[in-house]
């Protein structure tokens, strides 16, 4: 479910290819990036712009990717959120705790 | 005006889904038609959604039914089951010289999330806004977010336990103006 749209020197830039990021895709999501961030070992961006509801079974497995990649002192960065999903995360106050950009061309140097 | 309609919910995760999608449908066609339609179905989305997760993640084999009332000026929207009574965290029973008071049901760094025991059978939900520090730990950060998620979309959230049916009903209750 996640492709690599490219990668750089310093992260990994990924397509999460789901419309719909719910209960039944959550686990299997969390395994498949923590699988791609051992493997390439950069922080990852990723693009939710295919996804058009996230439920909060896939919002706990966020939250746990994140934790695991800042234990390694890395990141995980989200783009492309579609406006009900920002609103989703504004409502929880998860806005406080992922850097969110529209799209990679948006992410700071 | 009043429509209402009864939906009821396997605990397949497929039906869930095919649920979800004529649920969301049929109060799309029933809303009056000057209510702010994007922002009520981004909340009942949300609160539907979480309300069929929960029929998943706590199935006991028991057939779970949403029941869906819409009138001018609301939306209520019931889940009903004969399954386990809700009760995290030993609720129940309430000590006998208190008539109500609050349990807390969640708490991280962000939002924090209360159960107020009206009665023995009546329980109301609500959440709070936590201070966040600059410096909080992403470890104090909570998985689960069913339960916040329903209270922040909706006007009105409460669970309902008749003792002598064994009805369990969590009710959400949205004002469409």
């Amino acid at each position: 479910m996640i492709s690599i749209h490219k990668e750089t020197e310093s992260a990994l830039l990924l397509n999460l290819n789901t419309s719909e990021a719910n209960l039944v895709n959550a686990d299997e999501f969390k395994a498949e990036i923590i699988s791609l961030f051992d493997e390439h070992q950069k922080k990852i961006i990723l693009s939710l712009k295919q996804v058009e509801y996230i439920d909060s079974s896939f919002l706990g497995a966020l939250v746990a990717v994140l934790k695991h990649l800042l234990s390694f002192k890395s990141d995980l960065i989200l783009v492309g959120l579609h406006k009900d999903i920002i609103n989703l995360f504004k409502m929880i106050r998860l806005d406080k705790v992922f850097k969110i950009y529209d799209s990679f061309d948006e992410l700071p140097a | 005006m009043l429509v209402t309609k009864t939906f009821k919910i396997s605990n397949s995760t497929q039906s869930q889904f095919i649920s979800l999608r004529q649920i969301l449908d049929f109060i799309s066609s029933n809303l009056p038609r000057n209510c702010d339609a994007a922002e009520i179905n981004f909340k009942l989305k949300a609160i539907i959604t979480e309300l069929l997760n929960n029929a998943i993640k706590h199935p006991g084999n028991v057939e779970t039914a949403l029941h869906v009332f819409i009138d001018y000026e609301h939306i209520r929207i019931d889940k009903t089951d004969l399954g386990k009574r809700f009760n995290p965290n030993n609720l129940i029973p309430i000590p006998n010289e208190k008539s109500g008071y609050s349990v807390q049901l969640s708490c991280d760094a962000l939002n924090s999330v209360y159960a107020y025991i009206e009665t023995e059978e009546f329980i109301k939900f609500y959440s709070e806004d936590n201070n966040l520090t600059n410096d909080f730990d992403i470890n104090e950060i909570d998985e689960h977010f069913g339960l916040l998620i329903i209270s922040k979309s909706a006007d009105e959230f409460t669970y309902h336990h008749n003792k002598q049916s064994g009805l369990n009903t969590f009710s959400v209750n949205l004002k469409l103006f």
